[in-house]
């Protein structure tokens, strides 16, 4: 009887090892690279030129210039003040403000710097590829520390119309009788993007149906010569 | 028919291609002129030319990261995909970055089935557009591919998945599995969004969806932009293989499994 239990034991088990025909070749590598030197196929890139031609089109147009070069940093720095500011200003220039409102972005989320000289829509687009859209947060004054945490721990993220001062932000307008605040800001950071969970908080969102790529846009254009600032807001 | 020993299947595949129609630009700062769909259509026609069993998969996030995708809304990487001869895709996060509505006009332009079993559409305008799996026959064989994707809540506006259901990946993928395996498929391939792994364990990822499933032979992933040295074998619960790959990000290389017979005479499901 044990016998018998045995072999069917045996047999089931050679079942199954033999069950598994097909295998993996598991290589040293499993990819190619795609350098300079491959060969493009004609049709498909003959497909793509009128594509090309129209994206080089749109995007090598000029809408402003730079005095300077404007690149991100930590704690402050001329792209994070220059993007949080155009924001600010797009969101607030015909808005009567009844509680303190800053703006907050990312180093991480300024995917570009922009050069010194002409700047085009491309120069925009590679700045922000994303289409994140303008999102206002009311948040309780309570969530003021989490930002401040936040921000001590990151080395400083952009922002506009506050400051932070040795770790106490304080934000224009913000009183003892403040009982909320709001940050303008984009959907991916809103969402708890880059581990801002203080977010999570919020009270109040407004979607603005806004990309923060066309806010910057119409900031250059309308700027002509981009208005910069080098502010010391993190300090 | 049955795969001679020595016949293989080749599965090519990229991930996260990201709207990266033309080779990075030269002023690149990690990856200059790598990449380009138009390079990418050669080599896969020279693997074609060499190679009589190819598979040619994607792993999601096809979209967004060039100004290819905000003028064009995905058309045109739908359209290259079909001139490449894809099989399938399943889809990433980032392919609903224009909503349901946007993917959806892309997607008229795409001659392969996106592949999504754990994605719910079915009270959206994406009811009956794509599938959870699709078997293929290559070389005589079954080959069973589904796809999985990341949970959208928290990484994608509620406004552009709308009413998308979201099921568990884990679970999901192994029932799915276990159905093509039942369905007689020779060899089961999981096109994954789920990422490779993560600090915290308990997130779904490639790697844990690799222990805990039962006979998911191949997962190809995408989402963590991981370049792999080299696929990575993981001793799965029915006490096999499952081998992952990623290939990064950008188009920049193209993945190659091959898949070949070893004890071909005692299989256990014969296919006439």
């Amino acid at each position: 009887m044990t016998l018998r239990i045995l072999l069917y034991i045996l047999i089931g088990a050679s079942l199954t090892a033999c069950s598994s025909h097909l295998e993996v070749i598991l290589p040293s590598s499993g990819k190619i690279g795609l350098q300079e030197s491959n060969v493009e196929k004609e049709k498909i890139a003959q497909f793509i030129q009128p594509y090309k031609d129209s994206v080089q089109l749109v995007m090598s147009e000029v809408i402003a210039n730079s005095d300077l070069s404007l690149e991100s940093g930590r704690p402050n720095s001329l792209l994070g003040n220059w993007t949080t500011d155009a924001l600010f200003v797009h969101e607030t220039a015909y808005v009567r403000l009844s509680e303190p409102v800053f703006c907050l972005l990312t180093n991480g989320g300024l995917r570009s710097s922009i050069g010194k000289g002409t700047v085009s829509r491309g120069d925009i687009f590679r700045l922000m590829p994303f289409d994140n859209e303008v999102v206002w947060v009311r948040l309780p004054m309570s969530s003021l520390a989490k930002i401040e945490s936040y921000l001590i721990q990151s080395g400083g993220e952009p922002i506009s119309n506050a400051k932070m001062n040795q770790g106490k932000l304080s934000i224009n307008g913000m009183n003892d009788r403040s009982t909320h605040f709001w940050v303008i800001t984009s959907d991916y950071l809103a969402n708890g993007g880059d581990q801002m969970s203080f977010f999570q908080d919020a009270v109040e969102r407004l979607n603005k149906k806004v990309l923060l790529r066309e806010v910057f846009i119409q900031a250059c254009i309308k700027q002509g010569t981009l208005v910069t600032s080098n502010d010391k807001r993190i300090y | 028919m049955k795969l001679l020993k020595g016949k293989k299947i080749v599965i090519l595949h990229t991930n996260d291609t990201h709207s990266q129609i033309e080779p990075f630009p030269a002023n690149h700062s990690k990856y200059p002129n790598l990449g380009g769909v138009a390079k990418r259509a050669k080599l896969i026609d020279d693997i074609r030319q060499k190679e009589e069993h190819v598979l040619l998969l994607d792993s999601g996030d096809i979209f967004q990261g060039t100004p290819y995708f905000n003028l064009f809304h995905g058309e045109l990487e739908m359209k290259l995909m079909s001139a490449m001869n894809y099989d399938a895709a399943t889809m990433g996060n980032h392919d609903f970055d224009i909503g349901l509505d946007g993917f959806l006009n892309a997607q008229k332009h795409a001659n392969f089935p996106f592949l999504c079993a754990n994605y719910d559409f079915s009270d959206t305008i994406l009811k009956d557009q794509t599938k959870p799996y699709h078997i293929f026959r290559k070389a005589g064989l079954k080959i069973g591919v589904f796809g999985i994707g990341i949970k959208l809540e928290g990484l994608v506006p509620s406004d552009k998945f709308g009413q998308t259901k979201y099921l568990e990946p884990i679970s999901t993928a192994n029932q799915t599995a276990k159905m093509l395996h039942e369905k007689g498929c020779d060899f089961i391939i999981c096109l994954s969004h789920l990422g490779y792994s993560y600090t915290n364990s308990e997130k779904p990822s490639d790697v844990k969806l690799a222990s805990e499933n039962e006979c998911i032979d191949l997962i190809l992933g995408g989402h963590t932009h991981t370049f792999m040295d080299a696929p990575s074998a993981h001793k799965n619960k029915g006490g096999k293989n499952t081998v992952i790959h990623q290939v990064g990000y950008g188009g920049i290389y193209l993945g190659q499994i091959e898949v070949s017979a070893t004890h071909v005479s005692c299989r256990k499901h014969p296919i006439e």
